[in-house]
């Protein structure tokens, strides 16, 4: 599937205006369709999400004057439509070979957990007090008593039980984002 | 509710590999389309695996989070960090409060005094303002050492690191097997979460031992509380006092009329980790 990016300004630009007329708008459109191509990829057991991502793009965007003149409706389904043809091809060249579970549940080096435990209290240290704090409070406990627990978190907060848990997730992929950085800079230093 | 509910169980199916292909794709272009739904999925992704970790995966359904779901290396990289977030958790549990609020209130009332308080505007004031509390805390932290100095018992004072672990009475867990604690070498304290079968007595008394040895610890004058969990009776004990070996901890309750009368025996293996620093 790897093969040279043939994708040139002009048309890059097409893509963009296509996407929506606002450029800034239309950037973080892209990046979002990309994300989630790549997700939908990846949920496929695709083992090169991004690659399939990238190889998709190219093929919309190498049609985007046609079809920013013919096509009517969300460009979000186009792309999936051509996703879908890319994901055929790929399974057709190379089938999807599933991982061993004994090899993919294996825990990370010994070492590298202990980095990554002092990078998340680095970064649990670097959040406001009240999002730490629902940080613990939310993802303590198990079953009946995590439900129970959140229950009663969502009641203190004057929050939806959903509510709650979006904020949670938001909370979470901050910190997550924030050991990634911690652990590329220890890597870099 | 319902119709949220329904939504993370399609969610969950499909990071599984569970769907036909007819809802697979449907979902998958309302993932395209649709904001929200995106980082419903990404919390769904997040829930699997902590559900993972803890435990709570059919047999079929371990064997496809392995084979389908951990098909790329972002994916590991989530199990990692929430590994990681897990053993953070564990080792910085809040305390049970029912009425606790969650968001702290100290530095708010301080912010809001200094900020407002007329008085607290002018200089000589505001340095004055200080000294007091300066002295203030002093005496507090005084108070605290002479305490900790006198050897408070049950574990209530400054208790670092701490580690809670909920215990049920009648010695073992369902499938026989004596209940593990395993404590890292950075937790300070060990808090006990006694569950009782029901909360008739006025006080509690819990006495520690090894099996086989000394006794290490003994409490009264402990109280009954209401948590998720139900009723609980919480013990303290600092992990310096305790070695790997199993342990028994006796409660017995006092009633109005001072009568004492055996509630449970506790019994629960130390596994003391040096190496997890």
């Amino acid at each position: 599937m790897k093969r040279e990016r043939i994708l040139t300004q002009e048309n890059f630009e097409s893509l963009l205006a296509w996407l929506d007329a606002d450029r800034e708008l239309a950037g973080k459109r892209y990046e979002d369709i990309r994300a989630r191509l790549i997700k939908i990829f990846t949920s496929r057991g695709c083992n090169v999400p991004e690659e399939l991502a990238d190889e998709t793009i190219d093929r919309v965007t190498g049609k985007v004057k046609e079809l920013a003149a013919t096509y009517k409706g969300d460009p979000g389904l186009y792309f999936y439509g051509v996703a879908h043809n890319v994901y055929l091809e790929h399974c057709r060249k190379k089938p999807t070979v599933p991982v061993s579970p004994a090899l993919s549940i294996a825990e990370a080096d010994e070492g590298e957990m202990e980095e990554e435990f002092q990078c998340l209290e680095r970064c649990m240290q670097g959040l406001p007090i009240d999002s730490r704090q629902l940080v613990l409070q939310y993802y303590r406990d198990e079953k009946q008593a995590k439900i129970n627990s959140r229950k009663q978190l969502a009641d203190q907060l004057g929050i939806a039980l959903n509510a709650l848990r979006i904020r949670a997730f938001r909370i979470r992929a901050t910190l997550q984002k924030c050991v990634q950085n911690c652990m590329t800079e220890r890597v870099a230093g | 509710m319902q119709r949220d509910v329904e939504g993370q169980t399609l969610l969950r199916s499909y990071l599984l590999g569970e769907l036909e292909q007819e809802p697979q794709q449907q979902l998958e272009q309302r993932l395209l389309a649709d904001d929200e739904y995106f980082e419903a999925l990404l919390i769904a992704e997040d829930e699997l695996i902590d559900q993972y970790l803890g435990g709570a995966l059919t047999p079929l359904e371990q064997q496809r989070f392995a084979s389908i779901f951990l098909s790329t290396p972002e994916r590991h990289g989530k199990l990692n960090f929430a590994r990681a977030l897990r053993k953070y958790i564990e080792l910085n549990e809040p305390a049970r409060m029912p009425d606790s609020k969650v968001v702290e209130k100290a530095p708010a009332f301080w912010k809001r005094f200094f900020h407002t308080h007329p008085r607290a505007r002018h200089p000589a004031l505001s340095f004055s303002l200080a000294a007091a509390l300066l002295l203030l805390v002093a005496g507090i932290t005084w108070m605290a050492v002479k305490n900790l100095r006198s050897g408070t018992q049950g574990g209530e004072e400054n208790p670092g690191a701490v580690l809670a672990v909920t215990l049920t009475p009648g010695a073992t867990r369902g499938d026989g097997a004596i209940e593990k604690v395993s404590i890292p070498a950075r937790v300070e304290t060990l808090r006990l979460h006694l569950r009782l079968p029901d909360a008739e007595y006025v006080s509690y008394n819990a006495t520690v031992k090894a099996v086989g040895g000394q006794e290490i610890l003994s409490v009264d004058n402990l109280k009954a509380e209401t948590t998720t969990e139900g009723t609980v009776v919480r013990v303290q004990l600092p992990t310096a006092k305790l070695k790997t070996e199993d342990y028994q901890l006796n409660l017995s309750g006092q009633r109005a009329n001072g009568q004492p009368e055996k509630v449970g025996r506790y019994d629960f293996r130390v596994l003391k980790n040096p190496q997890d620093k």
